[in-house]
Protein backbone atom coordinates (compact mmCIF):
# COMPACT_ATOMS: atom_id res chain seq x y z
CA UNK A 1 0.00 0.00 0.00
CA UNK A 2 1.26 3.21 -0.71
CA UNK A 3 0.79 6.69 0.96
CA UNK A 4 0.13 9.64 0.05
CA UNK A 5 0.01 13.18 1.71
CA UNK A 6 -2.39 13.68 4.64
CA UNK A 7 -2.69 9.90 5.73
CA UNK A 8 -4.28 9.15 2.60
CA UNK A 9 -3.73 5.68 1.46
CA UNK A 10 -3.72 5.06 -2.16
CA UNK A 11 -4.33 2.04 -2.87
CA UNK A 12 -4.22 -1.10 -5.73
CA UNK A 13 -6.80 -3.60 -6.07
CA UNK A 14 -4.78 -6.85 -4.97
CA UNK A 15 -4.62 -9.15 -8.50
CA UNK A 16 -6.84 -12.57 -8.06
CA UNK A 17 -7.69 -14.92 -6.45
CA UNK A 18 -10.06 -11.83 -5.92
CA UNK A 19 -12.21 -11.62 -2.90
CA UNK A 20 -14.81 -8.67 -2.61
CA UNK A 21 -14.10 -6.09 0.37
CA UNK A 22 -17.45 -5.39 1.79
CA UNK A 23 -16.63 -2.24 4.29
CA UNK A 24 -14.15 0.57 4.81
CA UNK A 25 -13.75 0.08 8.95
CA UNK A 26 -10.54 1.33 10.09
CA UNK A 27 -9.28 2.31 6.36
CA UNK A 28 -7.80 5.25 5.19
CA UNK A 29 -10.06 7.62 3.09
CA UNK A 30 -9.49 7.32 -0.77
CA UNK A 31 -8.42 10.56 -2.27
CA UNK A 32 -11.06 12.56 -4.58
CA UNK A 33 -10.51 11.47 -8.50
CA UNK A 34 -13.19 13.03 -9.75
CA UNK A 35 -13.94 16.64 -9.49
CA UNK A 36 -17.27 17.70 -10.41
CA UNK A 37 -17.52 21.66 -11.12
CA UNK A 38 -20.30 23.39 -11.92
CA UNK A 39 -19.47 26.22 -14.45
CA UNK A 40 -23.08 27.15 -14.58
CA UNK A 41 -25.66 26.90 -12.19
CA UNK A 42 -28.99 26.97 -14.96
CA UNK A 43 -30.38 25.66 -17.72
CA UNK A 44 -31.60 26.38 -21.05
CA UNK A 45 -33.88 23.63 -20.53
CA UNK A 46 -36.93 22.69 -17.90
CA UNK A 47 -36.72 18.52 -17.76
CA UNK A 48 -40.08 18.26 -15.39
CA UNK A 49 -38.18 14.89 -14.15
CA UNK A 50 -34.91 17.24 -13.11
CA UNK A 51 -33.20 15.83 -9.75
CA UNK A 52 -31.72 19.65 -9.43
CA UNK A 53 -34.42 22.17 -10.14
CA UNK A 54 -37.90 19.98 -9.73
CA UNK A 55 -37.00 18.02 -6.75
CA UNK A 56 -36.70 19.47 -3.10
CA UNK A 57 -33.77 21.38 -2.91
CA UNK A 58 -33.82 24.64 -3.63
CA UNK A 59 -30.14 26.43 -2.73
CA UNK A 60 -29.43 27.01 -6.77
CA UNK A 61 -31.65 29.90 -6.44
CA UNK A 62 -29.48 31.64 -4.26
CA UNK A 63 -26.06 30.90 -5.70
CA UNK A 64 -25.04 32.63 -9.04
CA UNK A 65 -26.22 31.45 -12.28
CA UNK A 66 -22.62 31.38 -13.57
CA UNK A 67 -19.18 30.77 -12.09
CA UNK A 68 -17.07 33.79 -12.30
CA UNK A 69 -13.32 33.20 -13.13
CA UNK A 70 -12.38 34.05 -9.90
CA UNK A 71 -14.25 30.28 -8.69
CA UNK A 72 -13.18 28.42 -11.35
CA UNK A 73 -9.38 29.76 -10.85
CA UNK A 74 -9.12 28.43 -7.40
CA UNK A 75 -10.98 25.58 -8.06
CA UNK A 76 -8.28 24.68 -10.60
CA UNK A 77 -6.24 25.19 -7.82
CA UNK A 78 -7.49 23.08 -5.39
CA UNK A 79 -7.42 20.10 -7.77
CA UNK A 80 -3.62 20.25 -8.57
CA UNK A 81 -3.12 21.03 -5.03
CA UNK A 82 -5.05 17.50 -4.12
CA UNK A 83 -3.42 15.76 -7.22
CA UNK A 84 0.10 16.94 -6.01
CA UNK A 85 -0.85 16.02 -2.11
CA UNK A 86 -1.54 12.37 -3.13
CA UNK A 87 0.66 11.85 -6.32
CA UNK A 88 -2.56 11.55 -8.32
CA UNK A 89 -1.64 10.27 -12.01
CA UNK A 90 -4.98 10.30 -13.40
CA UNK A 91 -7.89 12.70 -12.30
CA UNK A 92 -11.32 13.12 -14.22
CA UNK A 93 -12.31 16.89 -14.71
CA UNK A 94 -16.14 17.12 -15.13
CA UNK A 95 -17.54 19.88 -16.61
CA UNK A 96 -21.13 20.74 -15.36
CA UNK A 97 -24.57 21.85 -14.43
CA UNK A 98 -27.03 23.03 -15.01
CA UNK A 99 -26.18 23.30 -18.79
CA UNK A 100 -22.34 23.78 -19.18
CA UNK A 101 -22.16 25.39 -22.59
CA UNK A 102 -24.33 28.51 -20.93
CA UNK A 103 -20.98 29.61 -19.09
CA UNK A 104 -19.14 29.66 -23.32
CA UNK A 105 -16.92 27.55 -24.55
CA UNK A 106 -13.95 30.08 -24.27
CA UNK A 107 -14.29 29.48 -20.15
CA UNK A 108 -14.46 26.12 -20.30
CA UNK A 109 -11.55 25.92 -21.80
CA UNK A 110 -9.60 28.12 -19.89
CA UNK A 111 -10.79 26.25 -16.95
CA UNK A 112 -9.25 22.53 -18.53
CA UNK A 113 -6.15 24.29 -19.58
CA UNK A 114 -5.51 26.07 -16.11
CA UNK A 115 -5.91 22.07 -14.52
CA UNK A 116 -4.52 20.58 -16.91
CA UNK A 117 -1.08 23.37 -16.52
CA UNK A 118 -1.02 23.24 -12.71
CA UNK A 119 -1.39 19.37 -12.09
CA UNK A 120 1.83 17.64 -11.50
CA UNK A 121 3.37 16.68 -14.75
CA UNK A 122 2.95 12.91 -14.44
CA UNK A 123 -0.79 13.65 -14.11
CA UNK A 124 -3.58 13.53 -16.83
CA UNK A 125 -6.38 14.95 -16.49
CA UNK A 126 -9.36 13.64 -18.06
CA UNK A 127 -12.07 16.31 -19.00
CA UNK A 128 -15.63 15.66 -20.14
CA UNK A 129 -18.53 18.12 -20.66
CA UNK A 130 -21.94 16.67 -19.97
CA UNK A 131 -24.38 18.44 -22.29
CA UNK A 132 -28.17 18.37 -23.07
CA UNK A 133 -26.93 18.78 -26.33
CA UNK A 134 -28.86 21.76 -28.02
CA UNK A 135 -26.15 24.48 -27.87
CA UNK A 136 -23.69 22.05 -29.84
CA UNK A 137 -22.57 23.63 -33.23
CA UNK A 138 -19.84 22.55 -35.42
CA UNK A 139 -17.55 25.55 -33.93
CA UNK A 140 -18.56 24.47 -30.84
CA UNK A 141 -17.90 21.27 -30.29
CA UNK A 142 -14.73 21.82 -32.47
CA UNK A 143 -13.30 24.35 -30.03
CA UNK A 144 -14.03 21.86 -26.93
CA UNK A 145 -12.01 18.81 -28.81
CA UNK A 146 -9.03 21.39 -29.66
CA UNK A 147 -8.76 21.68 -25.67
CA UNK A 148 -8.96 18.03 -25.03
CA UNK A 149 -12.81 18.17 -23.92
CA UNK A 150 -14.86 15.36 -24.48
CA UNK A 151 -18.94 15.55 -24.99
CA UNK A 152 -21.20 13.68 -23.13
CA UNK A 153 -24.60 14.24 -23.51
CA UNK A 154 -28.10 13.55 -21.97
CA UNK A 155 -31.02 12.56 -23.78
CA UNK A 156 -34.51 9.91 -23.20
CA UNK A 157 -34.02 7.85 -26.60
CA UNK A 158 -33.32 8.23 -30.09
CA UNK A 159 -36.79 9.51 -30.70
CA UNK A 160 -38.56 12.74 -30.96
CA UNK A 161 -40.91 10.20 -28.55
CA UNK A 162 -38.87 10.09 -25.97
CA UNK A 163 -37.87 13.17 -25.15
CA UNK A 164 -41.36 14.80 -24.74
CA UNK A 165 -40.47 15.28 -20.95
CA UNK A 166 -37.34 17.43 -22.02
CA UNK A 167 -38.51 20.86 -23.07
CA UNK A 168 -37.30 24.34 -22.70
CA UNK A 169 -38.61 26.77 -20.38
CA UNK A 170 -41.80 28.06 -22.47
CA UNK A 171 -42.66 23.96 -23.41
CA UNK A 172 -40.83 23.56 -26.64
CA UNK A 173 -40.02 20.80 -27.11
CA UNK A 174 -35.91 19.97 -27.17
CA UNK A 175 -35.62 17.43 -29.52
CA UNK A 176 -34.90 19.30 -33.16
CA UNK A 177 -31.59 21.35 -31.22
CA UNK A 178 -30.58 17.95 -29.32
CA UNK A 179 -30.89 16.34 -32.34
CA UNK A 180 -28.93 18.32 -34.54
CA UNK A 181 -26.36 18.72 -31.75
CA UNK A 182 -25.95 14.16 -30.97
CA UNK A 183 -25.70 14.00 -35.45
CA UNK A 184 -22.96 17.07 -35.15
CA UNK A 185 -20.96 15.19 -32.57
CA UNK A 186 -21.47 11.56 -34.12
CA UNK A 187 -21.26 12.41 -37.71
CA UNK A 188 -18.22 15.40 -37.33
CA UNK A 189 -16.28 14.61 -33.97
CA UNK A 190 -16.66 11.11 -33.12
CA UNK A 191 -13.23 11.28 -31.64
CA UNK A 192 -14.59 13.93 -28.84
CA UNK A 193 -18.17 11.90 -28.00
CA UNK A 194 -17.99 10.55 -24.58
CA UNK A 195 -21.48 8.75 -24.73
CA UNK A 196 -25.04 9.49 -24.02
CA UNK A 197 -26.95 9.16 -20.59
CA UNK A 198 -30.08 8.32 -20.63
CA UNK A 199 -33.38 8.09 -17.99
CA UNK A 200 -35.31 4.96 -17.72
CA UNK A 201 -38.52 5.29 -18.76
CA UNK A 202 -40.28 1.99 -17.87
CA UNK A 203 -43.38 3.17 -20.33
CA UNK A 204 -41.11 3.00 -22.96
CA UNK A 205 -40.32 0.24 -25.37
CA UNK A 206 -36.81 -0.97 -24.17
CA UNK A 207 -35.98 -2.46 -27.42
CA UNK A 208 -37.08 0.51 -29.48
CA UNK A 209 -35.24 2.68 -26.79
CA UNK A 210 -31.88 1.24 -27.13
CA UNK A 211 -31.68 0.96 -30.56
CA UNK A 212 -33.00 4.60 -31.89
CA UNK A 213 -29.63 5.58 -29.16
CA UNK A 214 -27.75 3.40 -31.28
CA UNK A 215 -28.64 5.38 -34.09
CA UNK A 216 -26.68 8.11 -32.43
CA UNK A 217 -23.79 6.03 -32.61
CA UNK A 218 -22.38 6.69 -28.87
CA UNK A 219 -19.49 4.78 -27.73
CA UNK A 220 -20.67 3.96 -24.61
CA UNK A 221 -24.73 4.44 -22.75
CA UNK A 222 -25.44 4.50 -19.36
CA UNK A 223 -29.21 4.39 -18.53
CA UNK A 224 -30.32 5.32 -15.42
CA UNK A 225 -32.97 4.57 -12.87
CA UNK A 226 -34.39 8.35 -12.25
CA UNK A 227 -33.72 9.06 -9.19
CA UNK A 228 -36.19 9.26 -6.22
CA UNK A 229 -36.63 7.27 -2.73
CA UNK A 230 -38.72 5.99 -0.41
CA UNK A 231 -40.59 9.34 0.49
CA UNK A 232 -40.49 10.43 -2.86
CA UNK A 233 -40.90 7.81 -4.90
CA UNK A 234 -39.81 6.94 -8.27
CA UNK A 235 -42.63 6.77 -11.00
CA UNK A 236 -44.51 3.35 -11.14
CA UNK A 237 -43.55 2.50 -7.73
CA UNK A 238 -44.48 2.27 -4.48
CA UNK A 239 -43.43 4.77 -1.57
CA UNK A 240 -44.61 6.28 1.79
CA UNK A 241 -46.85 4.38 4.03
CA UNK A 242 -45.44 1.14 3.43
CA UNK A 243 -42.35 0.39 5.30
CA UNK A 244 -38.84 0.12 3.19
CA UNK A 245 -38.58 -3.87 1.48
CA UNK A 246 -35.41 -5.25 1.63
CA UNK A 247 -34.72 -8.01 -0.62
CA UNK A 248 -36.96 -10.90 -1.84
CA UNK A 249 -39.94 -8.72 -1.50
CA UNK A 250 -41.74 -10.26 -4.59
CA UNK A 251 -42.98 -6.51 -5.78
CA UNK A 252 -43.75 -5.58 -9.16
CA UNK A 253 -39.96 -4.72 -11.40
CA UNK A 254 -41.03 -2.11 -13.94
CA UNK A 255 -37.53 -0.93 -14.06
CA UNK A 256 -35.68 -4.25 -13.70
CA UNK A 257 -37.89 -5.86 -16.32
CA UNK A 258 -37.23 -3.18 -18.90
CA UNK A 259 -33.52 -3.04 -17.94
CA UNK A 260 -33.34 -6.83 -18.59
CA UNK A 261 -35.30 -6.49 -21.86
CA UNK A 262 -32.17 -4.37 -23.04
CA UNK A 263 -29.84 -6.21 -21.81
CA UNK A 264 -30.82 -9.22 -23.68
CA UNK A 265 -31.00 -7.11 -27.06
CA UNK A 266 -27.42 -6.21 -26.25
CA UNK A 267 -25.94 -9.32 -24.55
CA UNK A 268 -25.79 -11.79 -27.36
CA UNK A 269 -25.26 -9.13 -30.25
CA UNK A 270 -22.55 -10.23 -32.62
CA UNK A 271 -19.72 -7.56 -31.42
CA UNK A 272 -20.76 -5.06 -28.82
CA UNK A 273 -22.76 -2.31 -30.43
CA UNK A 274 -21.84 0.05 -27.79
CA UNK A 275 -20.37 -0.01 -24.34
CA UNK A 276 -23.07 -0.36 -21.27
CA UNK A 277 -21.79 1.09 -18.12
CA UNK A 278 -24.61 -0.10 -16.64
CA UNK A 279 -24.23 -3.33 -17.53
CA UNK A 280 -21.15 -3.64 -17.54
CA UNK A 281 -19.86 -2.63 -14.21
CA UNK A 282 -22.39 -5.50 -12.92
CA UNK A 283 -20.07 -7.70 -15.25
CA UNK A 284 -17.43 -6.15 -12.96
CA UNK A 285 -18.63 -6.78 -9.92
CA UNK A 286 -20.06 -9.96 -10.74
CA UNK A 287 -16.37 -11.44 -11.67
CA UNK A 288 -15.42 -9.90 -7.90
CA UNK A 289 -13.62 -6.88 -10.02
CA UNK A 290 -14.14 -3.08 -8.50
CA UNK A 291 -16.83 -0.96 -10.45
CA UNK A 292 -16.71 2.50 -11.46
CA UNK A 293 -20.41 3.37 -10.95
CA UNK A 294 -22.39 5.20 -8.26
CA UNK A 295 -25.27 2.34 -9.21
CA UNK A 296 -24.10 -0.77 -7.74
CA UNK A 297 -21.24 -2.40 -5.35
CA UNK A 298 -19.56 -1.31 -2.39
CA UNK A 299 -16.67 1.11 -3.92
CA UNK A 300 -15.96 4.47 -2.26
CA UNK A 301 -17.42 7.14 -4.46
CA UNK A 302 -14.43 9.82 -5.45
CA UNK A 303 -16.39 11.99 -6.94
CA UNK A 304 -16.88 15.78 -5.18
CA UNK A 305 -18.71 18.79 -6.39
CA UNK A 306 -17.85 22.29 -6.54
CA UNK A 307 -21.06 24.48 -7.17
CA UNK A 308 -21.30 28.02 -9.02
CA UNK A 309 -20.17 29.86 -5.97
CA UNK A 310 -17.05 27.73 -4.91
CA UNK A 311 -19.17 25.48 -2.70
CA UNK A 312 -17.45 22.35 -2.07
CA UNK A 313 -20.51 19.93 -2.34
CA UNK A 314 -21.44 15.97 -2.28
CA UNK A 315 -22.37 14.51 -5.30
CA UNK A 316 -25.34 16.31 -6.14
CA UNK A 317 -27.65 13.58 -6.16
CA UNK A 318 -28.39 13.71 -2.90
CA UNK A 319 -30.05 16.72 -3.80
CA UNK A 320 -33.14 14.61 -4.84
CA UNK A 321 -33.31 13.89 -0.97
CA UNK A 322 -33.90 16.96 0.85
CA UNK A 323 -32.84 20.72 0.74
CA UNK A 324 -29.28 21.36 1.17
CA UNK A 325 -28.55 17.71 1.83
CA UNK A 326 -25.64 17.91 -0.52
CA UNK A 327 -23.96 20.91 1.52
CA UNK A 328 -20.74 20.81 3.28
CA UNK A 329 -19.91 24.03 4.68
CA UNK A 330 -16.92 23.70 2.96
CA UNK A 331 -15.80 26.32 -0.21
CA UNK A 332 -12.48 26.49 -2.21
CA UNK A 333 -11.44 29.72 -0.90
CA UNK A 334 -10.99 28.91 2.79
CA UNK A 335 -10.63 24.25 2.40
CA UNK A 336 -8.86 22.14 0.52
CA UNK A 337 -9.83 18.67 -1.03
CA UNK A 338 -8.76 16.90 2.43
CA UNK A 339 -10.95 19.00 3.64
CA UNK A 340 -13.95 17.40 2.34
CA UNK A 341 -12.80 13.98 3.00
CA UNK A 342 -13.15 14.40 6.33
CA UNK A 343 -16.52 15.39 6.15
CA UNK A 344 -19.39 12.46 7.45
CA UNK A 345 -21.44 12.50 4.26
CA UNK A 346 -18.45 12.08 2.00
CA UNK A 347 -17.34 9.35 4.76
CA UNK A 348 -20.46 7.44 4.31
CA UNK A 349 -19.81 7.03 0.52
CA UNK A 350 -16.72 5.37 1.35
CA UNK A 351 -17.69 3.00 4.02
CA UNK A 352 -19.06 0.12 1.62
CA UNK A 353 -21.25 -1.89 3.61
CA UNK A 354 -21.20 -0.58 6.69
CA UNK A 355 -23.21 2.29 5.79
CA UNK A 356 -26.08 -0.28 4.57
CA UNK A 357 -29.23 -1.12 6.21
CA UNK A 358 -29.33 -4.68 7.80
CA UNK A 359 -31.30 -6.49 5.13
CA UNK A 360 -28.67 -5.35 2.79
CA UNK A 361 -25.63 -6.52 4.47
CA UNK A 362 -27.75 -10.02 4.87
CA UNK A 363 -28.77 -10.25 1.15
CA UNK A 364 -26.45 -12.51 -0.90
CA UNK A 365 -26.68 -9.92 -3.67
CA UNK A 366 -24.31 -7.34 -0.97
CA UNK A 367 -21.46 -7.31 -3.19
CA UNK A 368 -22.57 -6.88 -6.72
CA UNK A 369 -25.75 -4.28 -5.61
CA UNK A 370 -24.00 -3.04 -2.74
CA UNK A 371 -27.66 -0.93 -1.66
CA UNK A 372 -27.71 0.46 -5.61
CA UNK A 373 -27.19 4.05 -5.61
CA UNK A 374 -27.15 6.12 -2.31
CA UNK A 375 -29.56 8.68 -2.81
CA UNK A 376 -32.55 5.90 -3.64
CA UNK A 377 -32.55 4.46 0.25
CA UNK A 378 -33.14 7.85 1.58
CA UNK A 379 -36.61 7.99 3.97
CA UNK A 380 -37.52 11.26 5.74
CA UNK A 381 -37.57 9.52 9.15
CA UNK A 382 -34.87 7.66 9.13
CA UNK A 383 -31.94 9.14 6.62
CA UNK A 384 -29.76 6.47 4.12
CA UNK A 385 -29.87 3.41 6.02
CA UNK A 386 -32.62 1.23 3.99
CA UNK A 387 -32.36 -0.45 1.40
CA UNK A 388 -32.95 1.37 -1.94
CA UNK A 389 -36.73 2.23 -3.22
CA UNK A 390 -35.41 -0.04 -6.66
CA UNK A 391 -34.40 -3.14 -4.24
CA UNK A 392 -36.65 -5.45 -6.25
CA UNK A 393 -35.58 -3.92 -9.35
CA UNK A 394 -32.08 -4.30 -8.63
CA UNK A 395 -32.38 -7.82 -7.58
CA UNK A 396 -34.10 -8.63 -10.85
CA UNK A 397 -31.47 -7.22 -12.66
CA UNK A 398 -28.66 -8.34 -10.83
CA UNK A 399 -29.95 -12.29 -11.14
CA UNK A 400 -30.69 -11.92 -14.84
CA UNK A 401 -26.97 -10.60 -15.49
CA UNK A 402 -25.90 -13.63 -13.38
CA UNK A 403 -27.05 -16.37 -14.72
CA UNK A 404 -26.45 -14.87 -18.15
CA UNK A 405 -22.84 -14.57 -17.59
CA UNK A 406 -22.73 -17.83 -15.72
CA UNK A 407 -24.43 -19.83 -19.03
CA UNK A 408 -21.97 -17.93 -21.31
CA UNK A 409 -18.77 -19.08 -18.69
CA UNK A 410 -20.12 -22.58 -18.24
CA UNK A 411 -16.86 -24.11 -19.78
CA UNK A 412 -14.46 -21.31 -19.02
CA UNK A 413 -11.19 -22.66 -17.18
CA UNK A 414 -10.87 -22.18 -13.17
CA UNK B 1 -9.61 -6.02 -2.26
CA UNK B 2 -8.44 -8.02 0.21
CA UNK B 3 -10.84 -9.68 2.29
CA UNK B 4 -12.98 -12.07 2.10
CA UNK B 5 -16.81 -11.75 2.78
CA UNK B 6 -17.65 -14.99 3.99
CA UNK B 7 -16.80 -18.58 2.12
CA UNK B 8 -15.69 -17.11 -0.97
CA UNK B 9 -19.07 -16.58 -3.16
CA UNK B 10 -20.19 -12.83 -3.81
CA UNK B 11 -22.41 -11.29 -1.33
CA UNK B 12 -22.94 -10.80 2.40
CA UNK B 13 -25.36 -13.94 3.16
CA UNK B 14 -25.05 -17.54 3.15
CA UNK B 15 -22.66 -18.46 0.49
CA UNK B 16 -23.76 -21.22 -1.71
CA UNK B 17 -27.36 -20.93 0.01
CA UNK B 18 -30.35 -21.61 -2.62
CA UNK B 19 -30.43 -17.41 -3.31
CA UNK B 20 -26.93 -17.15 -3.40
CA UNK B 21 -25.52 -15.48 -6.96
CA UNK B 22 -23.20 -18.03 -9.41
CA UNK B 23 -19.81 -18.33 -7.76
CA UNK B 24 -17.51 -16.06 -10.76
CA UNK B 25 -14.63 -14.94 -8.54
CA UNK B 26 -12.50 -17.43 -9.56
CA UNK B 27 -13.15 -17.32 -13.59
CA UNK B 28 -9.61 -16.87 -15.12
CA UNK B 29 -10.03 -12.88 -16.94
CA UNK B 30 -8.02 -13.90 -19.48
CA UNK B 31 -9.40 -17.17 -20.85
CA UNK B 32 -13.12 -15.37 -20.60
CA UNK B 33 -11.54 -13.44 -23.85
CA UNK B 34 -11.40 -16.44 -25.85
CA UNK B 35 -14.77 -17.85 -25.77
CA UNK B 36 -16.67 -17.54 -28.58
CA UNK B 37 -18.93 -14.61 -26.79
CA UNK B 38 -18.27 -11.45 -28.47
CA UNK B 39 -19.85 -8.78 -26.61
CA UNK B 40 -18.24 -11.25 -22.99
CA UNK B 41 -14.66 -11.16 -24.91
CA UNK B 42 -15.11 -7.32 -25.42
CA UNK B 43 -16.00 -6.57 -22.12
CA UNK B 44 -13.55 -8.59 -20.48
CA UNK B 45 -10.87 -7.04 -21.99
CA UNK B 46 -11.83 -3.57 -20.83
CA UNK B 47 -11.45 -4.66 -17.16
CA UNK B 48 -8.50 -6.88 -17.64
CA UNK B 49 -6.42 -3.90 -16.37
CA UNK B 50 -8.70 -2.53 -13.59
CA UNK B 51 -7.82 -4.77 -10.74
CA UNK B 52 -4.34 -2.94 -10.78
CA UNK B 53 -5.89 0.37 -11.32
CA UNK B 54 -5.48 2.70 -8.23
CA UNK B 55 -9.18 3.47 -6.63
CA UNK B 56 -8.68 6.74 -7.57
CA UNK B 57 -8.94 6.09 -11.24
CA UNK B 58 -12.37 3.92 -10.77
CA UNK B 59 -14.83 7.25 -11.38
CA UNK B 60 -18.41 6.32 -10.63
CA UNK B 61 -20.20 9.84 -10.32
CA UNK B 62 -22.97 8.80 -12.77
CA UNK B 63 -24.58 11.86 -14.09
CA UNK B 64 -21.87 12.46 -16.79
CA UNK B 65 -19.19 10.34 -18.87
Amino acid sequence: MQHGGAGVSRQATPRSPRRVDTGAAGRLPVPFGQFIVKVHGRCNLACRYCYLYEGPDHTWRARPAAAAPAVLERTADRIAEHAAAHGLRDVALVLHGGEPLLAGVDRLAALADRVRDLVPADCTVHTTVQTNATLLTDARIAALALHGIRIGISLDGGLASHNTRRTDHAGRPSWPAASRGARLLADRHPDAYAGILTVVDPRTDPVEMYESLLALCPPALDLLLPHGNWTNPPPGLPGTGTAPAGPGSGRPTPYGDWLITVFDRWWPAAHRETRVRLFEECIALLLGLPAATESLGLDPVNAIVVETDGSIEQVDSLKSAYDTAAATGLDVFRHTFDDALGHPGVAARQAGADALAAACRACPLLTVCGGGHYAHRYRADNGFTNPSVYCADLERLVRHIADRLSDATAGAHR
Amino acid sequence: MSESTGNGGPGGGSSGGPDALPDLLELDLEALRTLDHPVLSEVVADLCGRAEQPREMLWGFNSAF
